[in-house]
């Protein structure tokens, strides 16, 4: 096996951090999500701009302002500091802060659509029903919303396990806690370890083919897996 | 329209053929810029840097990057270009020992310099949060960084506090932006910093009451093997300019220049 104690380390690591990242997005990304869908207020388009950011920007744009704004000079590090928390580059919360935000119009995106797909009807049905809002959103638009809440999480977690730039601008390769699996590949690579860079890699190939098969198969295969139905 | 755009491409493809590429390590960027720029002025040759570990830079020549040249930061990896038949033994020539220093952020303002605790203080009572070093299996400066803290006995107390930056020059910039409060990185970094009358070679060790008092810590060179510094030319079509430029780096005049940028010269 090619496999080191550190590259063991990168991939529990990983996962650790998309399937943390996921669960955060979805419980941040749906009350977003929500709002988006049905606001009419004219905060909709900048919160939108703000929220799709990081699929235009650069990750290093990302990564920089975000070392600079959770370092020890910036508004964000003085909070931490603040707070007893210390500063966040170098840490794992610091990497989960930072995939948050850059994974976040991958939740969100897909959340708004499902919900605006669901359209006033059902809601209004449920009004008569004597349902509250709460009970609106939990027994009618979030089942009515699931597959969007698949596809998601399937988005989350991917793109988070591909994020590579922020990471290394803000992770400082520390094993165990910030040296996920793309900058020990990188790493790897450069150390013209090719052996090690090949198993890594062909993990992640494999690994990624298998969240997208599962994404774009959804119809045929997900509902009967998960029960899901479209 | 057409026949203009012709005449550019043409032009364009001469002005790139005399062009020279030059792979130099993180370390080295900043005296690279000033004495490249004096002798594109003085020649005519147009050069172009990239800088990185010397690593990747390696890693990149080995899989056809087209560099004319490559300045490592060690000798290592020079022999391993000439092992892999990319380089030729003939062109190969020290071109600087680096030395490594012990800073933080604090060293940069010279008000807060004195007041603070010294970072070798703070280096050995274990008073930090995060030492930035350079990524050990790729950079040179690394290598050296964990060898000093393996003879200084602090290597296994410090190591979760350990921060990797990619090569040198990233590993700087978490010093620098306060990220990481105390950091080894290249004594050309920080030369500026220093005061006329401690930098380059009169910078010498220190002893332990000078030491205490100091905000930078030049790193005795006992504690790690020397980074000595070797330039090779890189197989291909410009190796005459290349060999030429060389010539230049490693001459009288050039050598004794890069005392002020802090290093020592052959």
């Amino acid at each position: 096996m090619g496999l080191s104690e550190h590259d063991l380390m990168a991939i529990f690591l990983t996962l650790k951090l998309a399937l943390l990242v996921t669960l955060i997005l979805l419980l941040i990304g749906t009350p977003i999500a929500w709002w988006l869908s049905k606001t009419r207020s004219f905060l909709k388009g900048p919160v939108s701009a703000l929220i799709a950011m990081p699929l235009v920007l650069p990750p290093t744009v990302l990564g920089f302002y975000l070392l600079l704004a959770m370092g020890p000079e910036g508004p964000i590090g003085q909070l931490t500091t603040f707070l007893g928390l210390g500063t966040l580059p170098f840490t794992f919360t610091g990497i989960v802060i930072a995939s948050v935000i850059y994974s976040m119009p991958f939740v969100v995106q897909p959340l708004q659509n499902g919900f605006e797909a669901i359209g006033e009807r059902p809601l209004e049905v449920a009004a008569t029903l004597r349902c509250n809002a709460w009970q609106q959103f939990f027994y009618v638009a979030l089942p009515m919303a699931k597959p969007s809440f698949l596809t998601a999480s399937i988005l989350a977690f991917a793109h988070t396990l591909g994020e590579f730039g922020v990471i290394l601008m803000i992770g400082g390769s520390i094993p165990g806690v910030t040296r996920v699996m793309s900058v020990q590949i990188y790493d790897h690579v450069e150390a013209l370890q090719y052996t090690q860079a090949h198993w890594l890699s062909a993990g992640m190939l494999i690994l990624s083919f298998i969240i997208l098969l599962l994404l774009y198969s959804r119809n045929a295969l997900v509902p009967r897996i998960f029960g899901v139905k479209n | 329209m057409l026949r203009y755009f012709l005449l550019l491409a043409i032009l364009s493809n001469f002005a790139f053929s005399d062009e020279l590429t030059v792979a130099v390590a993180s370390n080295f960027v900043k005296p690279m810029r000033d004495l490249s720029n004096i002798y594109q002025v003085s020649t005519n040759q147009s050069i172009t840097i990239v800088s990185g570990s010397s690593a990747k830079l390696m890693a990149q020549i080995k899989q056809g990057a087209p560099y004319d040249l490559f300045f490592s930061a060690d000798q290592e990896k020079v022999s391993k270009l000439i092992e892999y038949g990319l380089a030729d033994t003939a062109s190969r020539q020290q071109y600087a020992k680096g030395r490594l220093v012990l800073w933080s952020a604090q060293c940069m303002s010279q008000s807060k310099a004195t007041a603070e605790p010294s970072s070798y203080r703070r280096l050995v009572n274990n008073d930090f949060n995060h030492l930035a070093i350079a990524n050990p299996i790729l950079a040179p400066y690394g290598r050296a960084s964990v060898e000093s803290l393996k003879s200084l006995t602090l290597y296994s107390n410090l190591k979760s506090k350990l921060v990797y930056g990619e090569n040198i020059a990233q590993t700087y910039q978490f010093v620098y932006s306060a990220n990481s409060d105390l950091g080894l990185v290249a004594l050309s970094q920080v030369i500026e910093y220093l005061s006329p009358s401690t930098s380059s070679s009169t910078l010498t060790e220190k002893n332990d009451s000078q030491k205490t008092q100091q905000c930078g810590w030049l790193v005795p060179e006992h504690l790690h093997s020397p980074i000595i510094q070797e330039v090779v030319v890189v197989k291909g079509k410009n190796e005459n300019a290349a060999q030429k430029f060389l010539d230049f780096m490693v001459s009288d005049k050039i050598q004794q220049r890069l005392l002020q940028y802090g290093y020592e010269s052959f």
